[in-house]
């Protein structure tokens, strides 16, 4: 907990930043500034990743043969490949084309990065959308049962189980499902994704019920502790002592109050939970053969892929940034004193 | 359509009752035994096979580098699969005897001093484009495995892509550059696949028994039947789904979204005929894994060094603890089901002679580094033995573990790694990894007397005098080589039930060799 509530002051304070600053920033609005930091972000990003790959051992030539790797057959591959050009004309000549919407071929498979992209990314939306929608209002439900009851069997019973949750490995829930709804016990869903490659995620709801699933149970614990968390700060506050004073029901109290207030920490928990679904989900994409984002990476880093990579971790990269900036703009919006700041 | 296996072969039979040549029959790797032997899916498949149906197969996969290019790039599981439905060869190997028998081929014949071979195509065979099969595709395609400088072309050094002649609209004349006796073997690997002329890698054409409806890479390819194959085709449909991961892998079998699955990873054999319902194949075969030590790299030029470094590795109890017991016992030479094997000579554990060997050269406190990778199945985990048993002997070995890119980076360079191999024919498998020329020559291996022991073997065409020719390099190879090969690995498969035609296969590639001609569903 104490993590997320540390987040949460950094983001206010970068958030109420702009009334301390001079009276000639002030006439940007905060989220344009945002907006234009987050592509400074991607930017240095993109420098971080395109160095990282340099000093990884290794390059897409050596990766396309194999052992097959002669010194004549790699010299005529780099050649084709451009790899045989000096890194930062590499770079530049990459960073050029990118700005202009051109995101390049892949090197090992010479298709462009786009079309191996967009299906992916289509798959990880699916999946992530999936998840957040099913573990975001449980999440609020149980996390509400647990504050109002605090202490009580029930609020040990949710935080027992979601703890249980939360100290499994991803691929231990995983393959836990597949067992029970896939191959031992009974065999109601799909053990892994298998798509036509015409067709998505969205097209084959029954591949993304297992995963969802898994991602549910991974990302609830924590959404849970949140707001159990925060609505035990809000239930403790000096405003809901005057609410319970003036005779407000404990029901109305809950809802309208403590629970809107409580609302902020949440916020910024989902973007971050949504930041990770984008892309942290590597392992339930592996163990569900899920053809997502995370996948795509691990599979570019493993062919030293240079554009694969840098499109898909800046797309990643871009999702974190977006994400966040929506969050804030969310929690400017749940928080009246923030209104009308820097605006 | 027009023949079956069987009736090529007995074709290339009768033209040896006439011809009389013993030659032809040992260069066609067709030996007496073998030849009688029905086509293997004729007899060894139970019941009567029919058409229809679709087969989802599940393999190891490549992700964005998987090709269906015909002659490159052949580096996961699922692009050898790929290239061996969609592309016919010249020559078959029998799963069980290893032999060759012509397939898109009707003949091979090898003049007198085997410096001149005719190939004959059989009559009436087509491309997937319906397109017949010439002669000029013949040149074509063989032109194009030396241009890209496929590693098929490595293994032919005698053909002169520029000395092929038709002489009719079926068949071509080699003229080589030097003769040989192996001239068929290269024409039944993998990479060698028959394309027609003008043939384009983007849009893959070519006389295998399945034609391509889509491909993914790294993700699903989708066959159909291709109606004109020249043999006989049994399923309606042929999907290869690519795993990047064994478990998925084998969930899906157990949940029926495949019904065929490949090389189960040795941990996971168990659990999977637990199922009970799966239908289990295990292929014992001449396939290799080794490691492997350079001959020219410190301490390893020490030929003593190389041979204590042989004698203290346990090979039993590196298969037991790396392979779930799933291989036999290897002897530091290649495929055991090769003709020429020399089954005479026998590597034994020794750590006293081991210990020995080390103190007279100078090296009781030997240190070495081994690097390694998840190259194939087993491989670091044998690896991670031989580190407990090499310190019985007092040798300290370092293990250095990498993903495969940076494996591949120092391949060939390494002073000790390892390697794998196909139960590939002998002088195939010398010209594949033990001569100077060799791109997988990574114990640098170079002994004069061994490479003209093989330039005269290669030429031979008489078995017996081939055979003995062998004998001596291995013996060679035995005494002073740097392969340390542990095992010929065991393949084990699964198939869901009423999935049929598959046999045990000596070659070491699984679900016999990929040949899905062979599949039928009931």
């Amino acid at each position: 907990m104490t993590s997320a509530e540390s987040g949460l002051s950094e983001r206010t304070n970068s958030i109420s930043n702009p009334v301390e600053g001079s009276p000639r920033r002030r006439v940007v609005p905060w989220w344009v500034r945002r907006i234009g930091g987050g592509f400074l972000t991607l930017f240095a990003v993109s420098i971080l990743i395109f160095l990282a790959t340099q000093v990884l051992p290794g390059d897409a030539a050596k990766s396309i043969l194999g052992r097959d790797a002669t010194p004549e057959k790699l010299e005529a591959l780099r050649a084709q490949l451009g790899l045989n050009r000096p890194a930062l004309e590499q770079y530049l000549d990459w960073a050029r084309n990118f700005v202009t919407g051109d995101f390049g071929l892949s090197l090992v498979n010479n298709r462009s990065v786009e079309e191996l992209l967009v299906p992916r990314a289509m798959n990880t939306i699916a999946l992530a959308l999936c998840a957040i929608v099913i573990a975001l209002p449980l999440s609020i439900l149980l996390g509400s049962i647990s504050a109002a009851r605090r202490d009580g069997p029930l609020d040990q019973g949710i935080s027992v189980t979601s703890l249980t949750f939360n100290a499994l490995p991803e691929f231990v829930i995983g393959l836990g499902l597949v067992v029970l709804f896939a191959t031992s016990v009974m065999k109601i869903f799909p053990a892994v994704s298998i798509f036509p490659p015409e067709e998505s995620a969205f097209s084959n709801p029954a591949a993304l019920v297992l995963p969802a699933f898994a991602l549910v149970l991974a990302i609830s614990p924590y959404l849970i502790r949140l707001v159990r968390a925060s609505l035990i700060d809000a239930l403790d506050s000096e405003y809901v002592l005057t609410a319970r004073l003036r005779g407000i029901p404990e029901r109305r109290i809950l809802v309208n109050h403590a629970l809107r207030n409580s609302m902020v920490p949440v916020v910024h928990g989902t973007a971050l939970m949504l930041a990770y679904l984008a892309g942290g989900i590597v392992v339930i994409e592996y163990v569900f053969r899920f053809p997502g984002l995370g996948g795509l990476l691990l599979e570019a880093v493993s062919a030293r892929d240079l554009p694969l990579i840098q499109a898909t971790a800046l797309f990643l990269a871009a999702v974190y940034v977006v994400v966040n900036l929506i969050a804030d703009l969310l929690v400017v919006r749940l928080t009246p004193r923030l209104r009308g700041v820097g605006a | 359509m027009t023949k079956s296996p069987l009736d090529r072969r007995s074709f290339l039979l009768g033209s040896l009752a006439v011809g009389g040549s013993a030659a032809l029959l040992s260069a066609c790797g067709m030996s007496g035994g073998s030849a009688g032997s029905a086509s293997p899916s004729a007899t060894m498949a139970a019941g009567t096979p029919k058409s229809g149906g679709l087969l989802r197969v599940g393999l190891g996969g490549g992700g964005p580098m998987e090709t269906a290019d015909a002659h490159v790039g052949i580096l996961a599981n699922s692009d050898l699969a790929r290239s061996l439905n969609l592309y016919a060869t010249l020559f078959k190997r029998d799963p069980e005897t290893l032999n060759l028998f012509p397939s898109l081929a009707e003949s091979a014949e090898p003049d007198s001093s085997g410096k001149t071979w005719t190939v004959r195509l059989v009559d009436g065979a087509e491309f997937h484009n319906g397109k017949s099969i010439t002669a000029e595709d013949l040149i074509f395609t063989v032109q194009r495995i030396f241009e890209m400088k496929g590693a098929v072309a490595e293994l032919m050094p005698w053909v002169d892509p520029a000395g092929m002649k038709a002489l009719d609209a079926r068949t071509v004349q080699f003229n080589l550059k030097s003769p040989t006796a192996i001239f068929t073997e290269p024409f039944a690997m993998i990479a060698s696949g028959i394309v027609p002329m003008g043939y384009d890698p983007a849009k893959p054409v070519g006389s295998g028994p399945f034609e391509l409806k889509s491909f993914t890479p790294g993700e699903l390819t989708s066959m159909k039947r291709f109606e004109n194959y020249f043999g006989d085709v049994w399923l309606d449909e042929l999907d290869f789904v690519s795993f990047n991961d064994d478990a998925p892998r084998i969930n899906a079998l157990l949940a029926g979204q495949i019904q065929a699955t490949e090389a189960l990873p040795p941990g996971q054999i168990a659990a999977v005929q637990a199922d009970g319902m799966m239908q289990i194949i295990e292929s014992l075969s001449g396939a290799t894994r080794f490691f492997a030590m350079a001959v020219d790299e410190e301490p390893f030029t020490d030929v003593r060094v190389r041979q204590a470094m042989r004698l203290l590795v346990d090979r039993q109890q590196m298969i037991d603890q790396a392979l779930a017991g799933y291989g036999q016992v290897g002897n530091d030479l290649f495929n055991k089901y090769d003709p020429m094997y020399d089954s005479a000579l026998v590597r034994e554990q020794n750590i006293e002679e081991a210990k020995s060997l080390l103190k007279s050269a100078g090296q009781s406190n030997l240190t070495v580094e081994l690097a390694t990778a998840p190259y194939i199945a087993g491989t670091v985990e044998a690896s991670q033995v031989l580190v407990q048993q090499a310190k019985e002997a007092g040798v300290t070995v370092n293990l250095k573990k990498m993903d495969l890119p940076a494996y591949f980076e120092g391949y060939g360079k390494w002073p000790f790694s390892g390697d794998f191999f196909n139960a590939n024919e002998y002088f195939i498998q010398v010209g594949l990894n033990q001569l100077p020329t060799s791109t997988y020559n990574i114990t640098h291996f170079n002994d004069a007397e061994y490479n003209a022991l093989y330039k005269k073997g290669v030429a031979e065409l008489d078995e017996a005098k081939r055979k003995d020719i062998a004998d001596q390099m291995q013996k060679i190879e035995f005494d002073r080589g740097g392969n340390l090969i542990w095992t010929y690995a065991t393949v084990v498969d699964a198939v869901a039930p009423g999935v049929n035609g598959f046999v045990p296969d000596k070659y070491g590639l699984p679900l016999t060799s990929y040949d899905f001609a062979r599949a039928w569903m009931s």
